[in-house]
């Protein structure tokens, strides 16, 4: 099977009425063409080579990796162009035809980054991570729920959609590495890293260590204390003193693609990666990968990081 | 008895007059009965804009303003954009293809949201009723914040580009090229992300009652 | 003016004044009305499945106006369904009761001035409709999307005042067909007649209760309860009635035979009376209408089935012996092929209604086959099946071709039942992949193919139409007079 990446936009083929190609996030053909003028190498080639060799869905290397369940790809594919693609672009660069009307952008998983993970800040996200993106969708975005879809072809989404996101990476780096050091980067270094990362049995979730603390006003006074005052979490510098994302420093935040940010406005009651204690828990905890919301799990401990989840859910409820 | 006047008179008449009173005052009286069937109209309705509208002045305040003639979204401006809204979706023959109805059955509760109650029906912006006959596209009903709006101007600019599989038509001289919505576009964004809050704004025991 | 001399019982058999009759020095029957009913009826016809097959290529992706706000695919179906209720099927019918009310009572029509006056206000209803639909002033009423000059709702002009010019055209004419009706009060009535006087009668009633109480008195579902009856009385009380109408005078008439039984006319008649404006809001069951006024439209509306099967007897039964009139005719084909579907669609009908079906079967193909098959299937057979028999007639010229007459029969015939069985197999499939939650594309995709046999079977209704028109055109050019066959000169004829 020969999987779209990489391919000339001129030629890519949407289904978009008018045929045409939207803008792409990181219009990486273009990027590619810029490397091979600049340092006026054969690049575009050899890395479709590299790439399809590392991995390519019909290569023994990749297939011996372990990293994607093959079995899910056909049926995950077909689901992605039935439902993905429009938005998420049919690379996976957030670039499809409707990306341009949408703000926030669609994913663009080629950067190999997931904001919404149970895993530590810079690790990869576990399938259940995509799997509950995917069945919830994220409030306040464009990216809807698809829990009509039976689980097991989400399963088959997550797949696809992991492959998608370590090939681009794999494509992505190479790029940046060649472009750097002005030489065709070792596709095999390249191919080690991104499979590194990648590796199922290094990734594990960040869970709650402790019950949750009652939600009562004594937690969400230590919570207010630890979101004002603790330079620790240093909460309020973003998020401000109300928690309506205008702290002193939340100006010029810019996330991993290229975007301007502002910090979460709690009182609004929408959080992209859901509003259940549980949820935000894992936001604190984790951090949100690609934005300057780190991981606070290990900094402080879970039972503080409940108190802070009390504490906005707080303003929450007297925004309401 | 096979002549004028009986026609005229018994089957004309005689027999409209007896459907009129079993099918349409029976039902009027008993659903009078029902709790919370107060009539609301386009004042009321619109009188605390919905969080999408506020959004979307603030998404577009040049365009809202040309449109709305204020940059806040005041209740005014929401009124405005529901009634237009409505047209727009009567107009261009909408409800054809979405339904505006759920039922207690086919497991639509599931897919849609809480199955309708006739009290969410009884306001100004259901004179009349869009319920509707054929369902190509989903119920929207129940479309109240299961999507953005930037979500629905992509979807209105081009359903395709989301769904390719949709064979919802294009609306995009409702909006500009880049997205930013006319009047038009405004008023039937508007009144799409309005569908449900009549039901959301049902007293807390009426919900209750029929969602057990 | 009882120059009737009835040689067959006249409940059986209508009662017939010769064509060529005269009153007061004029023509008993206005011809060139007719004709002016059947142009514009066959002109809105041919629109009204044009703007039907454009509106199927939506759904397939080649519809060819996407772009313009005006000729958007919303507004092409507003046109299918209003121009095949009001511009094809209203003209149609008046034609024919232009013919069949003089012969029947034996006295003219109200006024040829008032004819003509009517003509123009049906077809400028016709017209501003189709601009009211341009300009985005339709009204949400399924079948009544005509304007009514004011914003639905409220009391703001949009000066598009089609629903009053109805009421206006109603009212006209009762007038003009009520002033026979009124002067032959004192005769016994021929079936047909029951018919077409109380459904005038209901037309004006349906249609003023649908426009007005929906719009301005009653909101969501007591509207509801009231659209669904508009949609349900203007179908069963106007459109039915007149159909049956054309039967009763027709099929005795074309076959030279009386009407099988009486009682069962009269049982008919009554029971359609009584239960058919009981069944109106059928159209939204299992919704926020209380549940027993759905129990009692369902109810109503099996009974109903129990009526058409007494009447669908009567017609096979009087057609027994004369069989050989399906070879030989073209009218009584066109009028027992749509019996058949009549009867087929009033089987339908009792399955759907209740919750069982409609469960699975609301919203989805299955309804759109069973409007087609209703409306083209019966009504549009009925009227084709007349015009055929009464084309030659009324312009005194022989058919152009025979060929044409059998493509047309053919294509509307085959296409009917190709598009009715498409769409009914995809009706249920969409149902029950509803039920069984599966996301939405997947049940869009499962539809294409059945949407491709669809425009297939409707490309065939207009290439059949095409023919009829053709035909039609060049039967009133053409110089070959038509003789009255022997056999077919009304057996009362003076």
């Amino acid at each position: 099977m020969v999987v779209p990446f990489f391919r000339d936009p001129d030629t890519e083929v949407l289904f978009g009425q008018d045929g045409t190609r939207a803008e792409t996030d990181i219009p990486f053909a273009e990027d590619v063409a810029l490397v091979e003028e600049e340092l006026g190498l054969e690049f575009a080639e050899p890395l479709a080579e590299a790439s399809e060799h590392w991995f390519g869905l019909d290569s023994s290397e990749f297939r011996q990796s372990g990293l994607v369940d093959h079995a899910r790809i056909a049926s995950g594919r077909r689901l992605y162009e039935a439902n993905c693609q429009g938005c998420h672009g049919a690379d996976g660069d957030g670039g499809g035809a409707a990306a341009r009307f949408l703000s926030p952008r669609p994913r663009n998983f080629r950067k190999g980054v997931f904001k919404f993970t149970s895993t530590a800040t810079f690790e990869k996200p576990l399938r259940s991570d995509l799997l509950r993106v995917i069945t919830t969708g994220l409030a306040g975005s464009a990216m809807p729920s698809f829990f009509l879809i039976p689980e097991e072809h989400r399963l088959d989404l997550v797949e696809y959609v992991r492959y998608m996101s370590m090939r681009g990476e794999f494509e992505t780096l190479m790029l940046d590495v060649t472009y750097d050091e002005e030489e065709f980067a070792d596709a095999t270094e390249m191919a080690e890293i991104v499979r590194e990362r990648w590796l199922p049995s290094e990734l594990r979730a960040l869970l709650p260590t402790t019950p949750e603390t009652p939600d009562d006003d004594a937690s969400v006074a230590r919570g207010r204390e630890l979101f004002l005052e603790d330079a620790l979490t240093s909460c309020a510098k973003c998020h401000g003193a109300t928690g309506k994302g205008d702290g002193p420093s939340a100006t010029g935040f810019e996330d991993d693609w290229g975007y301007d940010i502002v910090p979460r406005d709690f009182t609004g009651g929408v959080f992209r990666a859901g509003e259940s204690a549980e949820d935000l828990w894992r936001s604190i905890a984790t951090g949100i990968n690609g934005t300057p919301m780190g991981q606070f799990s290990g900094s402080i401990g879970s039972d503080q990081i409940w108190d802070l989840v009390h504490f906005v859910q707080s303003l929450t409820v007297e925004a309401k | 008895m096979e002549r004028f006047y009986t026609f005229i008179f018994a089957a004309g008449l005689g027999c409209f007059a007896l459907a009129f009173v079993l099918s349409l005052v029976f039902p009027v009286i008993s659903l009078g009965k029902y709790e919370a069937m107060e009539f609301r109209d386009l004042e009321d309705l619109a009188a605390v804009p919905k969080a999408e509208f506020v959004e979307l002045a603030a998404r577009y305040p040049e365009a809202f303003e040309s449109a709305f003639g204020t940059r806040t979204a005041t209740p005014a401006a929401y009124a405005e954009a529901l009634q237009l809204g409505r047209d727009i979706y009567v107009g261009q023959g909408c409800w054809h293809c979405h339904s505006q109805f759920v039922r207690p059955t086919s497991n639509e509760a599931q897919r849609f949201g809480p199955v309708s109650v006739a009290q969410e029906y009884n306001n100004a912006l259901n004179l009349p009723h869009i319920w509707g006959t054929r369902r190509v596209g989903p119920d929207l009903i129940r479309t109240h914040g299961k999507h953005t709006n930037d979500w629905h101007i992509a979807h209105f600019m081009n359903p395709k580009n989301i769904v390719p599989s949709s064979v919802m038509p294009s609306y995009k001289y409702y909006f500009e090229e880049d997205g930013t919505p006319r009047k038009n576009g405004f008023s039937l964004v508007a009144y799409i992300q309005w569908l449900g809050t009549a039901y959301e704004d049902l007293p807390e025991s009426v919900k209750q009652e029929n969602e057990q | 003016m009882t120059a009737l001399t009835p040689a067959l019982t006249p409940t059986l058999m209508p009662t017939l004044m010769p064509t060529d009759a005269e009153r007061d020095g004029k023509p008993l029957v206005s011809y060139w009305l007719i004709k002016a009913h059947i142009v514009a009826a066959a002109l809105f016809l041919l629109l009204s499945m044009t703007a039907g097959f454009l509106y199927s290529l939506q759904f397939l992706g080649y519809y060819p106006f996407g772009d313009s706000e005006v000729l958007s695919a919303g507004h092409i179906r507003f046109i299918h369904t209003n121009m095949t209720a009001y511009g094809w099927l209203v003209n149609g019918f008046v034609a024919m009761m232009y013919y069949v009310v003089p012969r029947l009572t034996g006295f003219r029509v109200c006024g040829e001035g008032l004819g003509k006056l009517i003509f123009w206000v049906w077809q400028l209803i016709v017209v501003a409709a189709l601009g009211g639909f341009f300009m985005n002033c339709a009204q949400a009423i399924e079948w009544g999307e005509t304007p009514t000059g004011f914003r639905p709702g409220t009391f703001e002009p949009n000066w598009i005042p089609v629903d009053l010019l109805v009421v206006v055209g109603a009212v006209l004419l009762v007038v003009q067909f009520f002033t026979p009706l009124y002067k032959a009060r004192g005769q016994k009535y021929y079936v047909t007649l029951w018919y077409f006087t109380a459904g005038l009668v209901w037309l004006a009633l349906t249609y003023l209760m649908g426009n007005i109480i929906p719009e301005w008195i009653l909101p969501g579902a007591a509207g509801a309860a009231t659209t669904g009856m508009f949609i349900h009385d203007l179908v069963g009380l106007f459109v039915t009635p007149m159909g049956w109408g054309l039967m009763y005078f027709f099929v005795p008439l074309i076959l030279q035979k009386p009407i099988w039984s009486h009682s069962l006319s009269v049982i008919g008649f009554w029971a359609l009376a009584f239960f058919y404006p009981l069944n109106g809001v059928h159209h939204f069951l299992i919704s926020p209408i209380p549940d027993y006024v759905e129990y009692g439209a369902i109810i109503t509306t099996i009974a109903i089935e129990v009526v058409v099967t007494t009447v669908v007897v009567n017609f096979f039964a009087t057609l027994r012996g004369k069989w050989s009139a399906l070879r030989t005719n073209w009218a009584i084909r066109w009028y027992y092929a749509g019996a058949i579907m009549y009867f087929i669609t009033c089987l339908q009908c009792a399955f759907q209604v209740t919750w069982m079906f409609q469960k699975i079967i609301h919203f989805t193909d299955w309804v759109v086959g069973h409007a087609h098959m209703i409306m083209f299937g019966v009504f549009t057979f009925w009227l084709f099946g007349t015009i055929d028999w009464l084309w030659p007639r009324i312009t005194r010229r022989k058919w152009h071709s025979e060929k044409l007459r059998a493509w047309h029969f053919w294509l509307s015939t085959i296409g009917i039942v190709i598009m009715f069985t498409d769409l009914m197999i995809a009706g249920l499939i969409h149902g029950f992949m509803q039920k069984g939650l599966n996301p939405w594309n997947d049940i869009l995709d499962m539809s294409v193919p059945f949407w491709w046999i669809r425009s297939f079977s409707g490309a065939m209704f207009v290439t059949g139409l095409l023919c009829f028109l053709y035909n039609l055109v060049m039967t009133a050019r053409s110089n070959e007079l038509y003789v009255e066959e022997e056999h077919l000169v009304p057996a009362t004829a003076e």
